[in-house]
C-alpha cells in the first residue's frame, strides 16, 4: 500500500512526464492535461494493484498508455487503426530513405517535434511509446494489441516518415510527403 | 561470403535491439563486410538515441494541483455546498420575486409550495393505491410467469420455432387477462352498456360503450368511458369519467376525474376531491365536495359546495355555492352571485378591472386579491423587456455555475465529455431520449411495488438531477471548444461560466429557445449517460 503523502509525492514528481506522454500520444485527438488528470485519478483508483518494489514511473506510464491507446482508439472508429501487418512491412521494406542524421541537430527540435505530432496515428503511436519510455516491440505490440512484426514495421515506417517529413524540400521529397498524407 | 543487404525493416529493427539473437547474428556476420551497412546501422542508432532524447525532454509547465476523487468528508462538503447554494439562490429569487409579475411565479422551480404539493401527493397516491397496486401486479406478473413456463413446456413438446412460442405465450397471457375477474370487471358492448339498480360489482369496473348507465354500486373505482355516461348509483373507490356528455349524481367514496363536451354534477357526495374539465361543467347545488374542487372549461357554474379550496379556470366561471376556504379563479370574466360564501380569500385573475363582478349577497370572508393579466401575447413580448426576466436569467446562470462547478469538481471526467462528431452526437442525443423517457417509466413502475418505493424515489430525483446536469455538460463542452488552443485549455470554472452563458442565450431565444433548450438536455443527457457507461466499463 501507499499512503495519500507518497501518493502526492509521486503525481508532483511524475506529472510532467505523463503530460508528455499523453501530448505525444493524444496529439489533437484530446486535451493532455485532462487526460493527465484521469491518469492520476485511474491510479489513485487502483492503488492498491501498485507494487511499491517497482518503479513509480513505469507504473503510471502503462497505465498512461493504456488509458490514451484507448481513447485514440475510441475517437477513431476505424475497424483497423493501425493497417494490416502485411502491407506495413511491404512498405517499410521498400523505402531505403536516407536517416535523419545531421536533421536532428538540436535547433531542428521544433520542427521535428512539429513532425511527429503530424505523423498519422498508425505511426505516431508505436514510436511514441517505443522511444518515450523505452518500450519493447513486446510492450508496444501488447498495449497497441497488434502483433511484434507488425510494431516492428510500424516504428520502422514512423521513422521513414518523419525523414521524409524534415527532408530538404526538394521536388522528390514533396512528392512523398503527398504520399503519406 | 557476400550476403544480401538486409532490408531496411531489418536493419531498424537491429538498431532498436530487437531482432531475434539467429537473426542478429546473421546480419551481424554481414556487417563485417559490408562497411555501407555498418555505416547506416550506426546512423540508424544515433538516430533513434536522438529521437529518445528529444521525447525525453521535459515539458515546462506547472504541476497543476491534483483533483482527488470524491471522498465521504469531500461528499458531505459537496452536498452542503449545493445547499447553500440553493438556499442562496432561493433568497435571492425571493427578494426578486416582487419584482416579477405574480402570473409567473410558478415559474419558481425552487417555490417550496409546488415541491411540497408534489411530494404530498406522491407520498398520498402510493399510500393510498400502493396496497392495491401491489397485489394486482403479483399476480399479473404470477399469471405471466405460469402462462409463459406453459407455453414453453408446450412449444418445447411440439419444437416449433421460437417465434411461435412466443407469440402463443403472448396469445395466452392476452387470453388470461380477463380471469382476473375478481380484482378487475370489463364491460363493453358496442350499444348501451348498463349495471342495473341493485346490481353491485364488487371490484374495480370499467366500463366502454356507446351509452353507459351505471345504476348499482360499484365497491372498487369505476372507469367508464361512452358518448353519454350517466352515473347515478354509489361508487366506493375514484371515478375516472370521459364522454361527450357525462352526468353524476349518487354519490362516490373517492376522487372525481371527470372530462366531457357537457359535465354535470348533481345532488351527490364526493368523499374526497373533484377535477373536472369540459366545455360545459355544472357543479349544481345539493353537491357536496369533502376535499377540494378544480374545474376548467369555457363556461363553469359552481353551485354545490367545496369542503377545502376552489381553483378553476375557464372564460365565463359563475359562483353560486360555498367554499369554505379559498378560491382561485382564472377567466375572461368572474361572477359571484348569492348566495355565495367564500370562507377564506378570493384571487380572481381576470382581464380588465370590472370583469370581476360580485353581486350583492355574495360574501367573501378573506381578502379580495384581483389580478389584471394581460393577453399572453402581450405578456410573449413583454418578456424581453422586463428587468426581472435578465436577472432572473443571472441568478439561473449562477445557481447553474456553483451546480456546474460542484459537478465537475465531484466528477473530473465530465470536464471533458464531448462529442467528435455528427455522429456520436445524433447517438448521444438519442441515448439521451431514450434516457429522458425510460427513467421516469422505471421509477413509476419501481413505485408500483410498495418494495420498490425508494428506488422509484431515487430513480426519479437522479433523472431531474440528470436533465438539470445535461445543460451544464453541453455548456462545459462548448466552453471548451470555445478556448480550444495548442497550448491547452483553461480552467474548467472558465469554460463552463462562458458555456452556460451561451447556453442560456441561446435557451432564451424567441421562437426556437425551446427547441434549442430540449436538444440541448437530450445531448447532455446522452453524454451523461454514455460517460457513466464508459466509466463502468461499457461501450454504447
Amino acid at each position: 500500500m501507499t499512503s495519500e503523502a507518497d501518493f502526492a509525492e509521486h503525481y508532483r514528481n511524475n506529472y510532467r512526464r505523463v503530460l508528455g506522454l499523453c501530448r505525444r500520444l493524444l496529439g489533437r485527438v484530446y486535451p493532455a492535461e485532462d487526460a493527465a488528470q484521469e491518469v492520476f485519478l485511474r491510479a489513485h483508483r487502483a492503488l492498491a494493484s501498485y507494487d511499491p518494489t517497482r518503479p513509480f514511473e513505469g507504473w503510471i506510464l502503462t497505465i498512461a498508455s493504456n488509458y490514451c491507446v484507448d481513447v485514440v482508439r475510441r475517437r477513431r472508429k476505424e475497424a483497423q487503426l493501425f493497417g494490416t501487418e502485411g502491407d506495413e512491412r511491404i512498405a517499410a521494406e521498400a523505402d531505403d530513405s536516407d536517416v535523419l542524421g545531421d536533421l536532428l541537430a538540436q535547433e531542428r527540435a521544433t520542427e521535428l517535434n512539429a513532425a511527429i505530432a503530424e505523423l498519422p496515428e498508425r505511426y505516431r503511436l508505436p514510436l511514441v511509446l517505443a522511444y518515450y519510455r523505452d518500450a519493447s516491440y513486446d510492450e508496444v505490440a501488447a498495449a497497441l494489441g497488434i502483433t511484434r512484426t507488425h510494431a516492428g514495421a510500424l516504428i520502422c515506417r514512423a521513422k521513414q516518415a518523419l525523414r521524409r517529413g524534415l527532408a530538404p524540400p526538394n521536388a522528390e521529397a514533396r512528392t512523398l510527403n503527398k504520399e503519406i498524407v | 561470403m557476400t550476403t544480401q543487404c538486409p532490408s531496411p525493416l531489418v536493419r531498424s529493427t537491429y538498431a532498436d535491439g530487437e531482432l531475434t539473437p539467429t537473426d542478429a547474428a546473421a546480419l551481424e556476420a554481414h556487417l563485417e563486410s559490408c562497411a555501407a551497412c555498418r555505416a547506416r546501422i550506426g546512423a540508424l542508432r544515433a538516430e533513434r538515441a536522438a529521437l529518445r532524447a528529444l521525447l525525453a525532454t521535459p515539458v515546462g509547465v506547472a504541476v497543476p494541483r491534483f483533483q482527488r476523487p470524491l471522498g465521504v468528508p469531500g461528499l458531505a462538503l459537496g452536498l452542503l455546498g449545493a445547499l447553500g447554494a440553493g438556499l442562496f439562490a432561493s433568497s435571492v429569487w425571493a427578494a426578486l420575486a416582487a419584482a416579477v409579475p405574480s402570473g409567473l411565479r410558478w415559474l419558481n422551480p425552487l417555490d417550496p409550495g409546488v415541491l411540497l404539493n408534489f411530494f404530498l401527493s406522491f407520498a398520498l397516491f402510493i399510500t393510498t393505491e400502493g396496497a392495491a397496486m401491489l397485489t394486482s401486479t403479483v399476480e399479473l406478473a404470477a399469471l405471466a410467469v405460469l402462462v409463459a413456463l406453459l407455453a414453453y413446456a408446450g412449444t418445447a413438446f411440439l419444437k416449433p420455432r421460437a417465434g411461435t412460442a412466443v407469440l402463443l405465450s403472448v396469445l395466452l397471457i392476452v387470453a388470461a387477462l380477463p380471469l382476473r375477474s375478481h380484482a378487475f370487471e370489463l364491460r363493453k358492448s358496442e350499444g348501451a352498456t348498463a349495471v342495473a339498480a341493485g346490481e353491485t360489482i364488487d371490484d374495480t369496473l370499467m366500463a366502454v360503450g356507446q351509452t353507459v348507465s351505471i345504476d348499482g354500486d360499484v365497491n372498487g373505482d369505476l372507469l367508464a368511458f361512452a358518448r353519454v355516461v350517466t352515473i347515478r348509483g354509489h361508487v366506493a373507490g375514484d371515478v375516472i369519467t370521459g364522454g361527450e356528455t357525462v352526468d353524476i349524481q349518487g354519490g362516490v367514496g373517492g376522487s372525481v376525474y371527470a372530462a366531457g363536451r357537457g359535465v354535470t354534477i348533481k345532488q351527490m357526495r364526493v368523499g374526497r376531491n373533484l377535477y373536472t374539465a369540459g366545455s360545459n361543467v355544472t357543479v349544481e347545488n345539493g353537491v357536496e365536495v369533502v376535499g377540494n374542487a378544480t374545474a376548467a372549461g369555457d363556461n363553469v357554474n359552481i353551485d354545490g359546495k367545496v369542503g377545502v379550496d376552489l381553483t378553476t379556470a375557464g372564460n365565463a366561471l359563475v359562483v353560486r355555492g360555498e367554499v369554505a376556504r379559498n378560491v382561485t379563479a382564472f377567466g375572461q370574466t368572474i361572477t359571484l352571485l348569492a348566495p355565495a360564501s367564500v370562507g377564506g380569500n378570493l384571487v380572481a385573475h381576470v382581464r380588465a378591472e370590472d370583469n370581476l363582478q360580485i353581486a350583492p349577497g355574495a360574501t367573501v370572508r378573506g381578502n379580495v386579491d384581483k389580478q389584471i393579466s394581460k393577453s399572453p401575447r402581450e405578456t410573449t413580448i413583454s418578456k424581453y423587456l422586463t428587468v426581472s426576466f435578465y436577472t432572473w436569467q443571472l441568478v439561473r446562470i449562477g445557481a447553474a455555475f456553483l451546480a456546474g462547478l460542484l459537478l465537475l469538481w465531484a466528477v473530473p471526467g465530465l470536464r471533458t465529455a464531448t462529442v467528435t462528431d455528427a455522429g456520436t452526437a445524433v447517438k448521444d442525443g438519442a441515448i439521451g431520449l431514450v434516457a429522458a423517457i425510460a427513467l421516469p417509466v422505471v421509477a413509476f413502475i419501481a413505485c408500483i411495488t410498495v418494495v420498490g418505493i425508494p428506488l422509484g424515489i431515487l430513480t426519479a430525483i437522479l433523472w431531474m438531477l440528470g436533465l438539470y446536469f445535461a445543460k451544464i455538460v453541453v455548456a462545459q463542452m462548448i466552453g471548451r471548444r470555445l478556448f480550444a488552443s495548442p497550448h491547452g485549455v483553461p480552467h474548467y470554472a472558465a469554460t463552463l461560466l462562458a458555456g452556460l452563458v451561451i447556453v442560456i442565450v441561446a435557451i432564451n431565444l424567441p421562437w426556437i429557445g425551446w427547441l434549442i433548450g430540449i436538444v440541448l438536455t437530450l445531448l447532455g443527457l446522452g453524454m451523461i449517460v454514455t460517460y457513466l457507461a464508459e466509466r463502468s466499463g461499457r461501450t454504447l
